[in-house]
């Protein structure tokens, strides 16, 4: 797995490829929460290049979501495989998220989100 | 088939470092995949396997990376052909009442989550202890009814 952050139109977008694990998804803990962490007007984590999934993945995102909430932070996961969007409908967590088709879609929809 | 009814038995004893969970996996993929499962449900199963091994070395190892795990994957006829994965640790003993299915939106017990994900997945899950003179330990045993092969491709 490999996670990467940039900074566009205030926002901070989380990039995560690959396959997220127990042996991975630290890795992406640790970048979801300090893009959190940045004043901005929120933060989007790419998963479009996440090709598996499991429940240390999906509650690393569930904790990203409380601290987003705590900090008054926009989250959204942006671009859901299949893949991911089948294990988030298994963990019945899908309508918890704020969920966008991609990150363009996301920035080009500016404050209308929600 | 063998005398015990096996088919196609595959076995992978590893540490428990989740780095190799990743071989695990693609162990899982290619077997279901054989067994007639299609992409979507095959992953299902990969995923049932990982929450599994993933639930012992968290919470049966604490998180050690150099204790022993053994992977059993296999087919039987019970009496349609069910796809059957065995794990089997060294740890303490599990009491068999954590493993039912947690209660819905219950996020915070430990392995919570990935237990009901294990449940909605298989048709089956028993955990019996090791036998003592095989080092003890626990046994998972998650079993899966297999696809209905294609009408005249039996």
């Amino acid at each position: 797995m490999d996670v990467s952050t940039r900074h566009e139109a205030e926002h901070a977008i989380v990039a995560v490829t690959g396959e997220v694990d127990l042996y991975s998804s630290p890795k992406m803990r640790e970048a979801v929460l300090a893009a959190l962490s940045k004043k901005g007007k929120g933060v989007i984590v790419d998963l479009s290049g996440v090709s598996y999934m499991d429940s240390s993945g999906i509650a690393t995102l569930v904790e990203a979501l409380q601290a987003a909430r705590r900090a008054e932070c926009r989250l959204v996961l942006a671009g859901l495989t299949d893949r991911v969007r089948e294990v988030f409908e298994l963990a019945r967590l899908q309508s918890v998220f704020e969920l966008a088709p991609s990150v363009d879609a996301v920035l080009g929809s500016g404050a209308a989100g929600q | 088939m063998g005398d015990d009814g096996r088919r196609d038995h595959v076995s992978l004893r590893f540490r428990s470092d989740p780095r190799l969970l990743c071989v695990a996996r693609s162990a899982v993929r290619r077997f279901a995949s054989l067994a007639g499962f299609g992409d979507r449900a095959a992953e299902e199963i990969v995923l049932a396997v990982d929450e599994s091994l993933t639930n012992v070395i968290r919470h049966c190892y604490a998180g050690r990376t150099d204790e022993p795990l053994e992977l059993d994957l296999w087919l039987e006829e019970a009496p349609a052909t069910t796809l059957a994965v065995r794990i089997r640790d060294f740890g303490p003993r599990i009491d068999p009442k954590l493993l039912r299915p947690p209660a819905a939106k219950d996020l915070e017990t430990p392995g919570g989550l990935g237990l009901s994900l294990i449940h909605r997945v298989m048709d089956s899950v028993a955990l019996g202890a090791g036998r003592e003179e095989e080092g003890g330990g626990n046994v998972l045993v998650l079993r899966t009814a297999c696809p209905e092969p294609p009408p005249g491709k039996a």
